[in-house]
């Protein structure tokens, strides 16, 4: 036999329960306040510890990367130029007839050509803008697992030394900046200066040096990069 | 990506196992009281530790903010147990479940730029909604049958795992697998041993477990899923509480109980519904 007053007890509890929980997530919801309003959310500057709670660390906003763009520099856009990258999942076969390639889509760099020679290169991506033509990829290389966007929003590469090898050939050294970790890479690159700037290069990383640590035994280390500018 | 044996065995099975022992026989060994309040809480944390660190889901010191859940989950576990003890007034749980969150949530949300509502105000509202359904969890223990109440509790984590794998991060599902594991083990000692039946002090390391789970989750999430959807499951023992209603305690036979169990963990269904709408439907 049903009891009534039983029902009415546990059901006046549950509600009771439900309505403050529902009235506490209806007030979180309720929040659509930028973050970007320093007052709120006070962006940390580049350097602070980023296990201190309530702060995270970042490489800073565009002005503390953006060195400007010196003079007679050639600009890199999206428009004159991709940088991809290549994941590969832990298979027998090599190279992974799987393999994900991606790409990103919003940086900003500039290449210095004094006199016919490439001297200098600097790109500052951002990381958030990634794609792999598969929304579900994407979302996990931009969280935590891989690139870790929201906590990490830049990378960045600028070259230290371009010489030119005996070939003709151009061995690129510069810093590779990651999760704000940055090591240096050499890498060879085909250059050709007159009329603009053409520039191809192709190297690997590990990219657990940088912190990009999710399961090596599923996805591999290594991980090619390839940089290609036509520019005018 | 294809699961592996060390992903089921270091980030479910031995979870499950720790947890099973701990109830089994450190049950028997201490005191009746130290055990009805330490044991459970015990014996979900060491699964969860050991399922986090085997696999290797995390650094120490933390590195970043998810990095802090092994350390909260000690301190909300020892504190869940604290105040089990007899004396222990409403008042004293109000305080320290909601100030220990708090905490929790200082340092396991971040503060990115762009998150819909500022870290700080999602830690207040948050621990008082952990605050709020920890303490009216407490009670089921006595309402509910052991197997069901852990029972309900392990499906809300391996939904919450679901949830988290759906969201973008195969690790934030595996950190929230181990838990699951650890859960189960409780389950079963719950399902075959009669002096590990009722399994107290679990509700507020759930309940936090939990929240902790959903806001990690869902502030490093870039799906389809709302962000109001990452709420709902932490809800999850009012539907444990309908299940004890008249009307579904009534009920006899498998269909009964199978009926009690589905009502018990409708609040995690729902939000699994939610995510699997948004991110294949929408």
């Amino acid at each position: 036999m049903i009891r009534f007053s039983s029902i009415a007890t546990s059901l006046t509890r549950s509600a009771a329960c439900l309505a403050l929980s529902l009235a506490l997530i209806g007030a979180s919801g309720c929040g659509e306040q930028t973050t970007n309003d320093p007052a709120v959310n006070p962006v940390p500057e580049a350097g602070e510890d980023s296990t201190d709670p309530g702060t995270d660390v970042s490489l800073g906003d565009s002005t503390s990367l953006d060195t400007g763009t010196p003079a007679g520099a050639i600009e890199l856009t999206p428009e004159n130029t991709t940088i991809e990258f290549v994941g590969s999942h832990v298979v027998e076969e090599k190279p992974d007839p799987e393999a994900r390639h991606g790409k990103f889509q919003d940086f900003t760099g500039h290449a210095v050509v004094k006199d016919g020679q490439l001297e200098s290169v600097q790109v500052d991506i951002e990381t958030a803008s990634l794609t792999t033509g598969n929304d579900k990829l994407d979302n996990h290389l931009k969280n935590a697992d891989f690139f870790h966007v929201n906590q990490f929003p830049k990378a960045q590469f600028v070259s230290t030394t371009i010489e030119t090898a005996d070939d003709g050939k151009h061995q690129v050294t510069g810093d590779l900046t990651l999760l704000e970790t940055t090591k240096s890479v050499t890498f060879p690159a085909t250059v050709k200066t007159e009329d603009g700037l053409t520039f191809n290069a192709e190297f690997t990383i590990d990219r657990t040096e940088y912190g990009i640590n999710f399961d090596p035994s599923k996805v591999e280390k290594e991980v090619p990069i390839t940089i290609t500018v036509n520019a005018k | 990506m294809p699961v592996s044996l060390a992903d089921v065995g270091y980030g479910f099975l031995l979870p499950a196992l720790a947890a099973l022992l701990s109830l089994v026989l450190l049950r028997r060994m201490l005191p009746e009281d130290a055990g009805r309040r330490y044991v459970p809480m015990f014996g979900f944390v060491l699964g969860f530790q050991l399922g986090y660190w085997l696999l290797n889901l995390g650094q120490f010191p933390p590195a970043y903010h998810f990095h802090w859940l092994p350390i909260a989950m000690i301190l909300v576990g020892i504190t869940s147990s604290v105040t089990e003890a007899t004396g222990s007034t409403i008042v004293d749980r109000i305080l320290t479940y909601f100030v220990i969150s708090l905490v929790g949530c200082w340092f396991l949300l971040p503060n990115y730029p762009g998150l819909p509502l500022p870290w700080q105000y999602t830690a207040l509202i948050g621990s008082a909604l952990v605050t709020i359904v920890s303490l009216a969890s407490r009670p089921l223990v006595t309402r509910l049958s052991g197997p069901l109440l852990t029972g309900s509790y392990f499906s809300m984590l391996a939904i919450a795992a679901v949830i988290m794998v759906l969201s973008g991060s195969i690790s934030f599902g595996q950190i929230t697998g181990a838990a699951t594991g650890a859960c189960f083990g409780l389950f079963l000692a719950a399902l075959f041993d009669p002096k590990a039946k009722d399994q107290e002090g679990l509700a507020f390391p759930m309940i936090f477990f939990a929240f902790a789970m959903m806001m990690i989750g869902q502030t490093n999430s870039f799906s389809n899923i709302p962000q109001w959807a990452y709420y709902i499951l932490p809800l999850t023992p009012i539907g444990m509480w309908e299940s004890q209603s008249g009307f579904f305690k009534s009920m006899g036979g498998i269909g009964g109980s199978i009926t009690r169990y589905l009502v018990a963990i409708h609040y995690s269904l729902i939000a699994l519904g939610v995510v699997l709408y948004a991110e294949f439907v929408s």
